[in-house]
């Protein structure tokens, strides 16, 4: 007799009763180019295609993003203009095309330095512990309890329109995550015996810190951190679609969806395609972030 | 009524782990009978985890079982059987970690009660007095008080008593125990195992007892099955397996295990590990390790072979351990 | 002779619960004695373990005597020199440990050579061209190969994990070696080597092992000597034949006939020690063994038995260890 038995206990986690095997899978002696996932291959693919059209902007786009062209505004797709013109006659491919030097890098800031900053405090917190983690916990609490939006626009307010007060309040307010994370994960590390082994081998506290724990409680923030660009960049096209994000002229894709709304009916990719545009983006990083949380599995 | 009470024969179970599908039982064939004490010893990998929870069916999703199990319900002869129709009709199960395997969110009382009142049709009252019952069978005290507390209020010891009286609560032929005392401190497995031995005689209850421990078995059953790389290697009474090994694997086990008595001999381990379901090797799986190790055993097939009365082995050249 | 490493009225306290609620309460802070006043010696060379059950506070002793926790009272003595909280870098060196779990015992992101070398490198055991070569011979004294310097632990099995914990410890060359329940977690016939290796280590290298664990049959095994402990106090203490043999301790004696051996079948419903052990934050008056024991009378609630007993045998604490026609029970 031959039984498909009812599901009991997640997949994907060892069966009971195999625990303790040692995997003696053959090594994996591909190349380290073929042993990338497919995933992993065509998120950095297409981020490289952005990045490269960011980088090389200036000899790509057919015109002068900032030049107004009143007599040829709003004009259809044609073979001079690819994607048509704006509203104030610019071409919209070369905006399109140089709005990715302001995204690209301002979205990546927006959520890497957070990390750095959230790892940072998150980790010292839990290693050092007492009033260190006192501290942090708390402000970190008042973050979070404040809202965020109000917060970024007293911000701008404060510091004028702009990249860098963007990136400065992205990073007040987003450190909080990546500390949480990073906080409960050393927490957990600090108890294990590898780190007693070394505490008993009389090294130094930092150096624990650094070769010890830290390499072993990055990796959830890590994982994370992919998706976090994402929602930095989306964040930015919302601030900018309000007016509070990078100020006009300067292309930003964000800015140019708010500007094409007014025609979406006539004129309905001037605001579509730099949607489009980000959500290739965020396809890229998620494809990404995806075959990191694969490859930690493991 | 036949004495006869389970029959397994060439039960085979594949797991998925990792995407990748597994065979950690191979072909385990074995008997009980009613009230007697098997055990099933082995190491991490040998399968003995699997066989138990096969026979109620409790496996990873995914999994498949092959082979023919056979149980005797009520006064019947062993037949084939579903896991639904058994678990808690005639089998039980009792788990090694007393601090998962119970409900935080029910009370003691109720756990007990559970069983009786879904199985047997039980009122709220007469579950309770029969949870107390249970638990006075199993040696808690004060189990009226008891009766009210919550698991975690519990030491570990009386976790396990409760975990043991809700597998009694259903009046079963066979408890199926894996590890039972293993998280447990010598003098509370020592309380344990005296009363699954209690319980046997009285109840005239079968046990099937999975564990690591050779002391243990010894101490606790009538039989001994030794189980290495998904397959029973040897069987057959305690004492005798364990005095007088008829396969090379139990030798060797017998001489890693310090024991009580003797302190003097080294302690001689096996080389190398329990090997990976994904890399078992053909022929008998013990071969890589083995001191006796003959090339016909590269090829052998597995077979379990009466060598006397009530003994079977798998080892094709058992006169090799004669000499020692 | 004055012994090796010396412990003498060792008290390790874990205050309980939270303290602010406490100081609202206005109550004292629950404080739990794990380890209470325990003393006791080893010699050059020797093997001692310590056992007892899960809880006894045998492993807090371990950390305290490798520093990894801070004693509320009491004195560690290594060859005469006191050992404080702050220990300096030589110093520390000379004790070092083994611990229970293979799974959390190595630094999963380096492999095993970095986390031999590490060590080797900072304490400046070898000079910097040399440290290769000294963790490829740290290798061959536990018995592995070479080419697993380059593995990373989760390709290792626990036994090939815990000889890795064990080079790890020995790379700083100590002279204690205090292993931690370090066998417990493995196959048996995976833990016979690895007690074998200790055993071969403690001759070659001339060390002291210190063995903890709740395991009397292996125990008995590997040491010279045992010390018996029981909710934070030692019960008894005495060369391991003769402890075994002849235990003074109700307490042992329950130990040793709960301990399942080869051959002896198991007696149904009777068992060597019943109930459980008090709470530990809430011990009984006198001997906190009372409530347990078969010998229990008048004076083991009100006196507080000492660690005592004739000289060249096992010293036990308790009123009747040494009374006429004890007999094992």
């Amino acid at each position: 007799m031959s039984t498909l038995l009812p599901p009991m206990g997640p997949p994907g986690i060892e069966p009971p009763g195999t625990e303790g095997l040692v995997r003696e899978a053959p090594l994996d002696t591909r190349s380290r180019w073929r042993r990338t996932p497919t995933k992993a291959k065509i998120g950095v693919g297409i981020l490289l295609i952005y990045v490269l059209l960011a980088i090389f902007a200036p000899l790509i786009a057919p015109y002068d993003p900032l030049e107004i062209d009143p007599g040829n505004r709003l004009a259809a797709p044609t073979s001079d203009h690819v994607l048509g013109t704006d509203e104030l006659g610019r071409d919209v491919l070369s905006r399109m095309i140089t709005a990715a030097r302001v995204d690209l890098p301002l979205g990546f800031l927006g959520a890497f330095l957070p990390f750095l900053l959230g790892v940072t405090l998150g980790a010292l917190a839990g290693f050092y512990g007492r009033w260190v983690d006192s501290v942090v916990m708390r402000v970190s609490d008042v973050m979070q309890a404040f809202p965020s939006y109000i917060l970024i626009i007293a911000l701008v307010f404060v510091l004028g329109q702009g990249a860098r007060s963007i990136i400065v309040a992205f990073t007040i307010l987003g450190w909080v995550a990546y500390a949480r994370l990073v906080r409960s994960e050393v927490l957990r590390v600090r108890g294990l015996d590898y780190v007693q082994a070394v505490r008993v081998a009389g090294l130094s506290r930092l150096r624990i810190l650094r070769v010890h724990v830290l390499p072993n409680v990055v990796s959830q923030a890590l994982v994370f951190l992919p998706s976090d660009i994402v929602f930095a960049t989306l964040a930015l096209a919302s601030f900018s679609f309000l007016g509070l994000g990078i100020p006009p002229p300067t292309p930003e894709w964000g800015a140019m969806i708010a500007e094409g709304q007014p025609f979406i009916r006539t004129n309905w990719w001037l605001a579509t395609i730099p949607g489009l545009v980000i959500v290739g983006l965020g396809l890229a990083y998620s494809l990404i972030g995806e075959a990191a949380e694969e490859a930690l599995q493991k | 009524m036949s004495k006869r009470l389970l029959e397994i024969a060439d039960l085979e179970v594949t797991v998925q782990r990792r995407g990748r599908e597994i065979t950690p039982v191979d072909g385990v064939s074995l008997t009980l009978d009613r009230g007697e004490i098997l055990g099933i010893a082995g190491e991490s990998g040998s399968g003995k985890t699997l066989t138990l929870r096969s026979i109620l069916g409790m496996l990873p999703h995914g999994s498949r079982i092959r082979g023919d199990l056979r149980f005797a319900l009520a006064d019947d002869p062993p037949a084939p059987f579903s896991p639904d129709a058994v678990h808690g009709h005639g089998i039980s199960i009792i788990f090694q970690e007393p601090m998962t395997a119970l409900n935080p969110t029910m009370r003691i009382g109720d756990l007990i009660a559970e069983g009786p009142r879904i199985h047997k049709g039980l009122d709220k009252a007469e579950g309770r007095a029969r949870a107390i019952e249970l638990m006075k069978l199993v040696g808690i005290p004060n189990p009226e008080r008891r009766s009210k507390m919550w698991p975690h209020q519990l030491s570990g010891g009386l976790r396990q008593r409760v975990m043991i009286a809700t597998a009694l609560s259903t009046e079963p032929k066979l408890v199926l125990c894996d590890e039972p005392t293993t998280a447990l401190d010598v003098s509370v497995q020592d309380q344990i195992l005296g009363l699954l031995q209690d319980l046997r005689n009285r109840l005239d209850m079968a046990i099937i007892f999975v564990s690591h421990d050779i002391a243990v078995l010894g101490e606790l059953c009538d039989r001994l099955a030794i189980m290495y790389a998904g397959q029973i290697v040897e069987i057959g009474p305690t004492d005798d397996v364990i005095a007088d090994p008829k396969h090379p694997y139990t030798a060797a086990l017998m001489s890693s295990v310090p024991s009580f008595q003797k302190s003097e001999d080294d302690l001689v381990g096996i080389p190398g590990h329990p090997p990976d379901p994904e890399s078992f090797a053909p022929g008998c799986r013990f071969a890589p390790r083995c001191a006796f190790a003959q090339p016909d055993c590269r090829t052998a097939h597995y077979d379990l072979v009466e060598v006397s009365a009530m003994r079977a082995t798998s080892c094709i050249h058992p006169e090799a351990l004669s000499p020692s | 002779m004055t012994a090796f490493l010396d412990v003498q009225n060792l008290t390790v306290e874990f205050p309980m619960g939270s303290a602010i609620a406490a100081r609202l309460r206005r109550e004292p802070q629950p404080i739990l004695k794990a380890v209470d006043s325990v003393s006791f010696s080893v010699e050059r060379g020797e093997s001692v373990g310590i056992v007892g059950e899960s809880g006894c506070g045998k492993s807090t002793i371990a950390k305290a005597i490798v520093g990894l926790v801070r004693p509320a009272s009491g004195t560690i003595e290594l060859d005469g020199t006191p050992l404080t909280g702050s220990r300096s870098r030589a110093t520390q060196r000379k004790i070092q440990m083994v611990f229970q779990d293979p799974g959390s015992s190595l630094n999963p992101s380096l492999t095993v050579e970095r986390t031999l070398a590490e060590l080797l490198t900072i304490h400046r055991i070898v000079p910097k061209e040399q440290v290769p070569e000294r963790c490829g011979e740290l290798m061959d004294l536990v018995e592995l190969p070479r080419s697993m310097l380059e593995a990373y632990p989760k390709r290792l099995s626990g036994g090939q994990r815990q000889r890795v914990g064990i080079a790890r410890a020995l790379a700083l060359e100590p002279e204690i070696l205090i292993a931690d329940e370090a066998v417990a977690a493995l196959d048996v016939s995976v833990q016979a080597p690895i007690l074998n290796l200790c055993n071969t280590l403690r001759r070659e290298l001339g060390l002291t092992l210190l063995f903890i664990s709740h395991d009397l049959a292996v125990v008995r095994h590997i040491s010279d000597r045992v010390v018996v402990v029981y909710l934070g106090t030692v019960v008894e203490d005495g060369a391991t034949e003769q402890v075994f043999n002849d235990p003074r301790h109700p307490y042992t004696r329950a130990l040793i006939a709960a301990a399942p051996k080869f051959g002896v079948k198991k007696q149904p419903g009777k068992s060597a020690l019943t109930g459980e052990p008090p709470n530990a934050l809430d011990l009984p008056s006198g001997c906190r063994f009372r409530t347990r024991c078969p010998l229990a009378a008048e004076i083991c609630s009100q006196v507080e038995p000492v660690l005592s007993g004739p000289p060249d045998a096992n010293r036990a604490a308790c009123h009747f260890a040494w009374e006429e026609s004890e007999s094992k029970t």
